[in-house]
């Protein structure tokens, strides 16, 4: 492939984000030292629709550049909801920031879209080097942004952290891409794929190491258990908004770059890497909800509980009876875990706010002070912990299927006793919420601000839509070609 | 034994020497300088394999330029020392070094034990073979790294900066 002769309409999506992206890192310096600008906040969530339609429209069909970057369905699912993601953590952010006056805006609106474009990349890339660099521009990004609050010291202790063993996994990541590349010769994952069966027999403890330093690096990236020891500090310490920008975004496109290198890369040699991953599943739920039940803090709280999703999602890796199956569940269980965790976050941020305390006993009597956000967060609650009418019990409820099918028993087995264990500390926000009174310092009724109650109100239709028509979404995805 | 499996140890102790000495070493400035001479060696090895192109880029960027940025980073920043978490135990050190220690001794047994054939390919790092790859198959992702690079420094000047003094 050369340049010249490529179907750059393809990238369509990336360009126009990356143009806007500009253009309001641009308008920022433009108007000023002034750190109230909520116009940059409502531009950035615009460009963000406005690249979700282009990518609705121009990835539709199945097309690629070499393999350098292609676009299939799964590409354009993962972009959607990583696009809406984003303009969620905005509309959050649009009131955290209206808050913090020492959070410079434009940067701020800027670095969220250039981490979005990265995390754009990684999901429609078959070649290791498009993905990685499309990994780092979405890490750095983030490292940048849970440093933010610079006067803060656990904002700084986040950053710190988070830049030191994200670039440790990194470091993991490549060290595995290189032993692969070096015994392949190539960094296209579709030539990476044909090598592999004959490579494997002739070096087995090599690709091994390979694939277990890859698993390692990527392990990292989505908070799986043992490499989760990060995520509970560094979401403490980073400002809200940012916390849920990598809770939400940040592990789907973990995952999507996981899939990609996996099921393309690796997926003739399958029998040899699927047993890790059906023991990472099972450590991560057990040890996440664990852990879980423990936290006194609701942004450490929930963390864990991320950690435990991740574990949720993995399954669905490790048993896979039909590729377009396994799939179909994962994206499925990602719009369910986009949309409860995005709204549970969404009222995190104000909650927080406005008690200025992370602690759990934040939420208490939050029903006297504002219904309509306690029974929200009951639903995106019981969604999380897989309770029926919500899409995350009917993610869950199609992922424990898979696995029987799978005949995984003992995954669906530990997968149904970690959801168990999961009520007790749902069920501990819930408590605070419906059967504590207010503190008596707070205010009695809790206002809430227009972009907060519209990222609640539509994470709430979601949930509960999805929940009841999850039919709808399976149909369209058990009839996608997920991968070119 | 030939004379480039001795210039390769040489250049090998050397790089290893230095990148410990970086961790080691107390003083932000020496850090830095033995950075720079793990880079020259690692040069070195890019000239053994044939790919000088490459080695005279690691010199120029990395010894010349990236050297450069890190002494104006310190000369521009103001640093303290700072802990978060008091000192590890010795246990805890014990325990760590034996982890990366049967890691390294897992990597070696997995190189060592491999026997790959030799590259016979005269030129496979000409300076016309990497920019055909890069403005050619790899484009995308050369202007993601431009993105990335312009990510990095806009995150850092925000974190970096000292505040002006606002009226």
């Amino acid at each position: 492939m050369s340049a010249y002769n490529a179907n750059w309409s393809l990238m369509t999506p990336e360009i126009v984000l990356m143009i806007l992206a500009l253009v309001i890192f641009t308008l920022d310096f433009m108007t000023g030292m002034s750190r109230n600008k909520p116009f940059l906040g409502r531009l950035s969530i615009l460009s963000l629709l406005a690249t979700t339609v282009l990518v609705a429209v121009f990835n539709r069909e199945t097309g690629q550049i070499g393999d350098m970057f292609v676009v299939d369905g799964f590409a354009m699912v993962l972009k959607i909801v990583i696009l809406l993601g984003v303009a969620g953590v905005i509309a959050i952010s649009m009131y955290y920031v209206d808050r913090h006056r020492d959070v410079y805006q434009g940067e701020y609106y800027s670095l969220l879209l250039f981490a979005t474009l990265g995390a754009m990349l990684m999901v429609s890339s078959a070649d290791l080097i498009t993905l990685f660099v499309g990994l780092e521009l979405l890490s750095i990004s983030a490292y940048c942004l849970a440093g933010f609050k610079k006067y803060n010291g656990k904002s700084t202790e986040a950053a710190i952290k988070y830049v030191v063993l994200g670039g440790t996994a990194s470091a993991f990541i490549l060290y595995g891409m290189s032993f692969v590349y070096g015994l392949t010769g190539t960094t296209s994952l579709v030539d990476i794929n044909e090598a592999v069966p004959t490579l494997f027999a002739d070096y087995p403890y090599i690709m091994t190491m390979a694939i277990m330093f890859m698993i390692a690096g990527f392990g990292f990236k989505i908070s799986v258990v043992p490499f989760h020891m990060w995520a509970p500090d560094v979401y403490e310490g980073a400002p809200t908004p940012v916390t849920s920008f990598l809770s939400v975004v940040s592990k789907i496109a973990g995952f999507g770059i996981v899939l990609r290198v996996f099921f393309v890369g690796f997926e003739s040699v399958y029998d040899e890497w699927a047993f890790i991953f059906a023991l990472l599943a099972a450590i991560t739920m057990i040890v996440g909800n664990m852990i879980a039940i423990v936290q006194r803090k609701v942004k450490r709280l929930m963390a864990f509980s991320g950690v435990a999703q991740a574990g949720y999602l993995l399954v669905p890796v490790a048993t896979m009876v039909s590729l377009d199956m396994t799939m179909s569940m994962i994206t499925f269980y990602a719009v369910a875990y986009l949309l409860m965790t995005l709204g549970a976050f969404a009222i995190i941020t104000l909650v927080t706010e406005d008690t200025e305390d992370d602690a759990l006993t934040s939420f208490s009597g939050l029903y006297q002070r504002a219904p309509y956000l306690a029974i929200a967060m009951t639903i995106f609650l019981l969604s999380l912990a897989g309770l029926p009418i919500t899409a995350g019990f009917f993610g869950k409820f199609y992922i424990f299927v898979g696995a029987i099918q799978a005949e995984m028993l003992w995954l669906a087995v530990i997968m149904i006793f970690t959801s168990i264990v999961s009520f007790f500390y749902y069920f501990g926000i819930m408590k605070q919420m419906f059967m504590r009174d207010p503190k008596p310092n707070d205010d009695q009724t809790l206002s809430v601000p227009k972009p907060v109650s519209a990222v609640v109100t539509i994470s709430l239709v979601g949930t509960i839509g999805f929940g009841l028509l999850a039919n709808v979404l399976t149909n369209y995805f058990n009839n996608l070609q997920w991968f070119f | 034994m030939t004379g480039q499996e001795i210039m390769f140890i040489i250049l090998a102790l050397i790089a290893i020497c230095c990148a410990s000495l970086v961790i080691v070493l107390k003083r932000i400035s020496h850090r830095v300088l033995s950075m720079a001479f793990c880079s020259f060696a690692i040069a070195g090895l890019y000239f053994l394999l044939r790919a000088e192109f490459l080695g005279i880029i690691q010199i120029m960027v990395y010894v010349g330029g990236l050297t450069v940025l890190f002494v104006f980073a310190v000369m521009m920043t103001d640093h303290r020392t700072t802990t978060f978490v008091p000192e590890r135990s010795k246990v805890f050190k014990f325990v760590s070094f034996i982890g990366v220690g049967s890691l390294l001794s897992i990597m070696l047994i997995g190189i060592l034990g491999m026997d790959l054939p030799a590259g016979t390919e005269p030129f496979i790092g000409t300076a016309e073979a990497i920019g055909l790859e890069l403005y050619g198959n790899y484009v995308i992702a050369f202007l993601g790294v431009g993105i990335l690079l312009l990510a990095a420094l806009i995150g850092a000047i925000v974190i970096a900066r000292k505040e002006a003094d606002e009226q």
